[in-house]
C-alpha cells in the first residue's frame, strides 16, 4: 500500500509524464522536489497552477503535477501570464519554473516587476548557465571565461538572480543547488506559504552542454563549494515547533510566515538574519568573492502586502468565479452614474 | 570553384561574410541556431562585429543602430523571433536604412513547432512591422540559391535602403547540400551618403522615422513608395521549369517549389505537360509573369507549406483567367512528391472551374484525408 498524505493521494496523483530532459540534468532533481513538496504539505494538485516560459526548464510543467492547471507562455514572458492568470484565481498556488534564459535575457523586465509587485508565486529560476534548448550557446548566467564548443569563450559577467531580484525589493529571495534535493524541498514549502513573489535561484547543472568541473553550475563545483547559511526546516502548523526541542535557543532563528506557518533557520557558521537586507546583500557578495555557493533562504520579509494585498481583492470568492449578482452594479449605482453623466 | 558540403544555415552565415557583413546581432533559435553559432565563431576570426543580444526585440535594434551607421548589417531568427523584431523592422524602413533578416521559418502560429513551415509569408512580405512600407523578400528553395540570395540581398538593402527577408524554411536551415561559395568581397568602405558618423566639414545628417508634421510624413511615405515602385520594376526574380508548352503550371516557393518539381518531372513522363513556376522574389511578386501565364494555361496548381498564404496573391496576379486548384500542408508538414503528383493528375483529368474557392476545396479534401 503506497502512502498517502491527508488527502488521502498518493505521490502518483502528483507524478506528470515522464521526463525528456537529459538524464542527469538538475531541473528533473527540481521537479522531483516540487512534486514532493506540494504532496507533503497536502494541497490537492488542483489547487496549484504551474507557469513556464521558454528552455528546458520551461518544459518542466509536463513532467510534474499532472492534475494541476499548467500555463507554458511565451519566452520570458511567464511573470505577465501569472500575473494575468493569477490575478483570476487567487485561490490557486501559483507554482513559476523558469530559467536563466528565460528570467535573465527577454524576461528580464518581467522578472523584476513581479517582483516589484510582489505578486504572490513561487518563482523558481532552474539555472544552468547555458542555453540548452538550443543546444549550447552563452545564457546571460553564463561564467565569465566559460568555454563553448562552438562559440568560444564568454567574455561577460554573468546575472546574478539573486542580486536582481534583491535590488528589486523581493519578499523573498533563496539560493540552492540542484544537488542538495532537501533543501530544495524545505524551501519550495517555506515559497508556497509566502505572501509575495518568492524567488528560487537553484543551480542546477546542465549535463549535456555546462557540467565542466570548473563550472559554477556544474555539480562537481557546486559539491566542493556549496556552503549553507543554515539548516532547514518548516512547519506549515506552528504548534509543531513547539515539539521540536532539540534546537537550542541563540542556534536557531525562526521565521514566522503570513500565513503563520514557521520556517526554522538552524545557524550552520555564523548568526546569520535572514530579515536583514545588507546581510543578504553582502553575503551574495562574499560568497562572489570567495568563490562558494550560498545556500540558503537569503532574504524574506514575510509582512509586506503583496499585489492582491494592495488591490484589497475579495478573498472570499476568486474573480472568475464571480456570480452574475456581485459583478453587477446595483440599479441605484447605475442611477447615479447615469446621473453624473447627463 | 570548389564545392562544399554545407549545413544552410551554416552556408548562409558564411556567405554574408563574404558578401561584406560587417555586424550581426542575433538571438538562438530553433531552426536558425547554426547561423548565429557559426558567426559567433567567424565574425571575430575576420575582425567583425558579433553579439549575442539578450532578446529578438534587442537584435533588431542593434541592426538599426549599426545600420544608421552604413555598415553592413544582419540578422536571423525564425517566426516567433520576427514577430518580437517587428517594431525595430517598421523602424527600419521608416528611417529608410538598410538590413538583412533571414527568416528560417518553423511551424506556428505561436509556439508552434521546429518543423519546416512557410507559414511566415503574409507576415514577412508586409515587413511584420506597422506603417507603410514594403520589404524586399527572397525565398531559396536550395542551399545553394540561399548562398545566392544572400550574397544579393545587401546590395539590394542598400540600393533601395530598406529591409531585405531572406526567408527560407527549417529544411533549408538545417540540410546539407554541395554549395559553390563567393569568394571573399572587400568590404565596402565609403559611408553612403546618408550615414552617420560625424559631421565634421559638412552638414549634420540625421535619420529618423519621427515627423510628427502629417504634410512631411506623406512626403516620406511617397518617397519610400516611389523607392519600392523602382523595386517593382526591377528587381522581380522568378524560375520557370517546363513552361514552354505547359497546359497546366504548378506555382510554388521554396522548399515547396522544390518539391513540386520532382512531381511535374514525374507527370511530364507521365505525358502530362505541366510545368513550374517558382516565385523567387516574394516581394516584389512576379505579377506580371503569372498574369501572363494566366492568360496561356488551362489550370494553375499552387502548392504551398501553409494555408494558402500566396495562393490570394496568385488569383490576384491571374485575375481570374484560370481556374487555380490548391493544395497545402501546414504545421510543419512536408509535402511528398507523390501528393503533388497526385493533385497534378487531378488537376489534368478535372480543371477547377474558374468560379471554385480552391482554398475550400482543398480544406474539404484535407478533412477526408
Amino acid at each position: 500500500m503506497a502512502k498517502t498524505n491527508a488527502l488521502g493521494l498518493s505521490i502518483k496523483d502528483y507524478k506528470g509524464a515522464p521526463t525528456t530532459l537529459c538524464q542527469g540534468c538538475g531541473h528533473n532533481s527540481i521537479i522531483s522536489q516540487i512534486i514532493s513538496a506540494v504532496f507533503e504539505e497536502n494541497l490537492p494538485p488542483e489547487g496549484v497552477v504551474k507557469f513556464s516560459g521558454i528552455g528546458c526548464s520551461s518544459k518542466a510543467p509536463t513532467y510534474m503535477l499532472g492534475r494541476s492547471f499548467g500555463f507554458n507562455g511565451l519566452h520570458g514572458r511567464m511573470p505577465s501570464l501569472a500575473t494575468g492568470a493569477l490575478f483570476g484565481d487567487l485561490s490557486l498556488i501559483g507554482i513559476g519554473m523558469s530559467g536563466d534564459g528565460d528570467s535573465a535575457a527577454i524576461g528580464m523586465g518581467q522578472f523584476k516587476h513581479i517582483i516589484r509587485r510582489n505578486m504572490p508565486l513561487v518563482y523558481i529560476v532552474a539555472n544552468n548557465g547555458v542555453y540548452g534548448l538550443t543546444k549550447g550557446q552563452f545564457s546571460p548566467t553564463s561564467d565569465r571565461g566559460m568555454k563553448l564548443k562552438k562559440q568560444g569563450v564568454n567574455p561577460f559577467e554573468p546575472v546574478d538572480i539573486c542580486m536582481e531580484a534583491l535590488a528589486s525589493n523581493a519578499t523573498f529571495v533563496a539560493r540552492s543547488f540542484a544537488g542538495d534535493p532537501k533543501q530544495v524541498k524545505t524551501l519550495i514549502k517555506a515559497a508556497m506559504h509566502h505572501n509575495g513573489t518568492a524567488v528560487l535561484d537553484i543551480i542546477s547543472p546542465c549535463v549535456s552542454f555546462n557540467n565542466q568541473p570548473t563550472s559554477t553550475q556544474s555539480y562537481e563545483w557546486g559539491k566542493q563549494h556549496e556552503v549553507l547559511l543554515h539548516e532547514m526546516q518548516f512547519h506549515p502548523n506552528a504548534k509543531e515547533i513547539q515539539l521540536n526541542g532539540a534546537m537550542q535557543p541563540g542556534e536557531v532563528r525562526e521565521v514566522t510566515m503570513h500565513d503563520g506557518s514557521v520556517l526554522v533557520l538552524k545557524q550552520v557558521e555564523r548568526d546569520y538574519d535572514p530579515t536583514d537586507r545588507f546581510a543578504a546583500i553582502r553575503a551574495l557578495e562574499e560568497a562572489k568573492q570567495k568563490h562558494i555557493l550560498l545556500t540558503g533562504l537569503l532574504y524574506i520579509d514575510p509582512e509586506r502586502p503583496s499585489l492582491p494585498d494592495l488591490y484589497e481583492l475579495p478573498d472570499d470568492l476568486p474573480l472568475n468565479r464571480f456570480p452574475e449578482e456581485r459583478l453587477r452594479p446595483a440599479p441605484e449605482t447605475i442611477k447615479t452614474l447615469n446621473d453624473l453623466m447627463f | 570553384m570548389t564545392r562544399e558540403l554545407l549545413k544552410g544555415n551554416v552556408a548562409m552565415a558564411e556567405a554574408a561574410i563574404r558578401a561584406g557583413v560587417d555586424a550581426y546581432f542575433g538571438y538562438p533559435i530553433t531552426p536558425q541556431s547554426e547561423l548565429l553559432e557559426w558567426m559567433s565563431k567567424r565574425m571575430p576570426e575576420e575582425g567583425r562585429a558579433f553579439l549575442q543580444a539578450e532578446s529578438e526585440v534587442a537584435a533588431i535594434n542593434m541592426v538599426y543602430g549599426a545600420a544608421c551607421t552604413g555598415a553592413r548589417v544582419m540578422t536571423s531568427t525564425s517566426g516567433p523571433g520576427i514577430s518580437l523584431m517587428a517594431e525595430g523592422i517598421s523602424y527600419i524602413a521608416g528611417t529608410e536604412v538598410p538590413a538583412v533578416i533571414v527568416d528560417v521559418m518553423r511551424g506556428g502560429p505561436g509556439l508552434g513547432n521546429i518543423a519546416p513551415s512557410q507559414g511566415d509569408y503574409r507576415q514577412v512580405i508586409h515587413g511584420a512591422g506597422h506603417g507603410d512600407f514594403f520589404p524586399l523578400v527572397l525565398a531559396p528553395a536550395s542551399v545553394q540559391e540561399a548562398v545566392d540570395l544572400i550574397s544579393e540581398a545587401f546590395d539590394l538593402a542598400e540600393k533601395y535602403r530598406t529591409v531585405v527577408f531572406v526567408v527560407a524554411d527549417g529544411s533549408i536551415g538545417q540540410m546539407m547540400e554541395p554549395v559553390t561559395l563567393p569568394p571573399m568581397r572587400e568590404r565596402k568602405r565609403a559611408r553612403p551618403e546618408w550615414a552617420v558618423g560625424g559631421a565634421k566639414g559638412r552638414a549634420p545628417r540625421r535619420l529618423t522615422s519621427l515627423y510628427l508634421k502629417p504634410e512631411v510624413e506623406e512626403r516620406v511615405n511617397l518617397r519610400i513608395l516611389r523607392r519600392w515602385r523602382e523595386a517593382e520594376a526591377h528587381e522581380v526574380r522568378y524560375r520557370g521549369y517546363h513552361l514552354d508548352d505547359a497546359a497546366y503550371v504548378v506555382i510554388g516557393f521554396g522548399t515547396a517549389g522544390r518539391v513540386a518539381l520532382s512531381a511535374v518531372r514525374a507527370a511530364r513522363s507521365e505525358g502530362i505537360r505541366v510545368g513550374l513556376f517558382r516565385p523567387v522574389s516574394l516581394r516584389p511578386f512576379p505579377t506580371q509573369a503569372i498574369r501572363q501565364l494566366a492568360s496561356q494555361a488551362k489550370a494553375f496548381l499552387v502548392v504551398e507549406m501553409n494555408g494558402g498564404q500566396m495562393l490570394e496573391d496568385v488569383q490576384a496576379a491571374a485575375q481570374g483567367q484560370v481556374p487555380i486548384r490548391f493544395y497545402g500542408r501546414m504545421g510543419g508538414m512536408v509535402p511528398f512528391p507523390d501528393e503533388v503528383l497526385a493533385e497534378i493528375k487531378a488537376l489534368a483529368a478535372a480543371p477547377p472551374s474558374p468560379a471554385d474557392d480552391p482554398r475550400g476545396r482543398w480544406l474539404a479534401q484535407m478533412a477526408q484525408a
